[in-house]
């Protein structure tokens, strides 16, 4: 069947199945969402690049004998107990064999952008979910493919033969559950959970099991005797609305297959509700200087970021992390949006001068973020006097100048001459 | 198993074949390699440069990775990784 052919059989198939959202669920067409998660992303890619690390332990994330963390473990790995976010440190302890390969954002991202244009082909509504996860509304799809299961396969084929990786594939009436049904047999697996098996299946697993149940809801619902999935599944509506609200509620719902089918298309997620950038220093650091060069840096990052997708802010917050791992943040607003690094930096300034001073704690991270986001117009926008206006004006000048090289020659060619010293000691 | 950082200029035969390229045969330090395999391939930009990177194997285990440079057309030996 040719690609163009198969598209206009999935809209049509997706058409007939219109209003999409709110989905009107029914016995003869109910929802059906698949989860692709890609088996240990970034490992897989690098042991797809380099064969001969097939079989050994493998480590993305900070090199060896660094502060770093591990970004993702190859299950070869995970075997000696190394997972995402340990520290180098403990895996060089739990797995003196360990390669330890350096992550390479931009090489990942790229993969990620090649996995998504193969997922587009098998269903026009596909949600990102993280660089290596989505989530596909297969409703009005999966028939055209010989059913949910042969549809899943083809997927897992494509993204084998197109990108030499492997994924596992979860298939069920809800996000939550096509999640969890994806987690269910990796690494290349692939589960279908039928609405009717989702008790059998997950019912004795607990609670923290599912997808965005933390510490603090678990609690919550250990208070109302609810443990396990059928607990939650058997619980009074009324009970969860009155205790825990919408989000109980909605937790119920979503397990039984009766809400949760949603996928939000790329083109129609909600806009950036901030952006920012952190550091960890390769050695805990104590002088001022230091840090605020680091700070104008991230606020040149940050706000960067932010005229290139047109945005303008007014709410910085200033992120710290001691050499005893305690994180601190503090945030304030500006009194005016802005997209000027300048503006950003002075903030974020104040805030550093109120939670630290030298003699203070040594500082292992630091970052700078800016939120309350919104596109400039009239309403968002500075409102300069006369004495104000012309300075402004020949600032947003050199800011467009400065964005344009760095487009035309990447962002190393230009920077504020104080953000370099923390560059320049490697720190 | 090592990296070398390399950043040599080869010389290359590529093929340019709907909208894609694929490594060939490359020349370094007055040898020729013929590409067995692409392991993978991803891009990257710097500016309005566009960078395209390919991880190769030729006839022994170990890896090249290469680099076509959109901007001066030019291909790189970034780094080998010694595997024998």
């Amino acid at each position: 069947m040719m690609r163009a052919e198969v598209r206009d059989r999935i809209r049509k198939g997706v058409e007939d199945d219109s209003p999409r959202r709110p989905r009107t669920l029914s016995k003869s067409n109910p929802a059906l969402v698949l989860h692709v998660d890609m088996d240990a992303f970034f490992a897989a890619i690098e042991e797809r690049d380099n064969p001969s690390l097939k079989g050994k332990p493998v480590v993305v994330g900070g090199p060896k004998g660094s502060r770093g963390v591990v970004t993702t473990a190859n299950y070869v790995a995970r075997e000696y107990g190394v997972h995402a976010g340990m520290s180098i440190a403990e895996v060089e302890r739990r797995c003196p064999d360990a390669i330890h390969v350096s992550t390479k954002g931009g090489k990942y991202s790229w993969v990620s952008v090649q996995l998504m244009a193969i997922l587009r082909r098998y269903s026009p509504v596909v949600e990102p979910y993280s660089i290596d996860e989505a989530f596909l509304d297969a409703t009005g799809c999966s028939h055209l493919f010989g059913g949910p299961e042969a549809y899943a396969n083809q997927i897992k084929q494509a993204i084998h033969s197109e990108l030499n990786l492997t994924a596992s594939v979860g298939i069920g009436p809800s996000r939550i559950v096509a999640k969890m049904a994806s987690g269910l047999e990796k690494p290349d697996g692939l589960t279908y959970v039928k609405p009717e098996d989702v008790g059998r299946i997950f019912g004795p697993m607990t609670v923290r099991t599912i997808p965005g149940v933390g510490p603090s809801t678990e609690i919550s619902l250990n208070k109302l005797n609810i443990y396990t999935i059928d607990d939650l599944a058997q619980a009074p509506m009324s009970m969860l609305q009155k205790f825990m609200g919408k989000h109980g509620r909605d937790l119920a719902e979503t397990i039984k297959g009766k809400s949760g089918a949603e996928i939000i298309a790329m083109e129609e997620r909600a806009e950036d509700k901030s952006m920012g950038h952190e550091h960890t220093f390769h050695v805990d650091v104590t002088d001022l200087d230091m840090l605020l060069s680091r700070l104008l840096y991230l606020s040149e990052k940050a706000t960067r970021r932010m005229r290139k997708a047109g945005y303008v802010g007014r709410v910085v917050t200033l992120k710290l992390r001691t050499h005893d791992f305690r994180t601190y943040d503090h945030q304030r607003k500006l009194d005016e949006w802005t997209d000027d690094p300048l503006k950003v930096y002075e903030l974020a300034h104040e805030l550093l001068n109120d939670l630290w001073r030298p003699g203070d704690k040594p500082i292992r991270l630091i970052g700078v973020s800016v939120s309350g986001l919104v596109r400039p117009d009239e309403h968002h926008g500075v409102q300069h006097n006369l004495f104000t206006a012309a300075t402004h004006e020949r600032r947003t000048r050199l800011l467009h100048a400065v964005d344009q090289m760095k487009d035309q020659y990447g962002e190393k060619v230009l920077g504020m001459a104080a953000s370099l010293e923390s560059l320049r000691k490697g720190w | 198993m090592q990296y070398e950082d390399i950043q040599d200029k080869i010389e290359m035969i590529a093929l340019f074949r709907d909208g894609r390229i694929r490594p060939l045969k490359f020349r370094w330090k007055e040898r020729v390699y013929r590409v067995e395999r692409v392991n993978g391939e991803w891009v990257s930009d710097e500016g309005q440069t566009r960078f395209y990177h390919y991880s190769v194997m030729t006839t022994g285990p170990d890896v090249y990775e290469l680099t076509y440079n959109s901007d001066s057309r030019g291909w790189l030996l970034n780094r080998v990784c010694l595997v024998g």
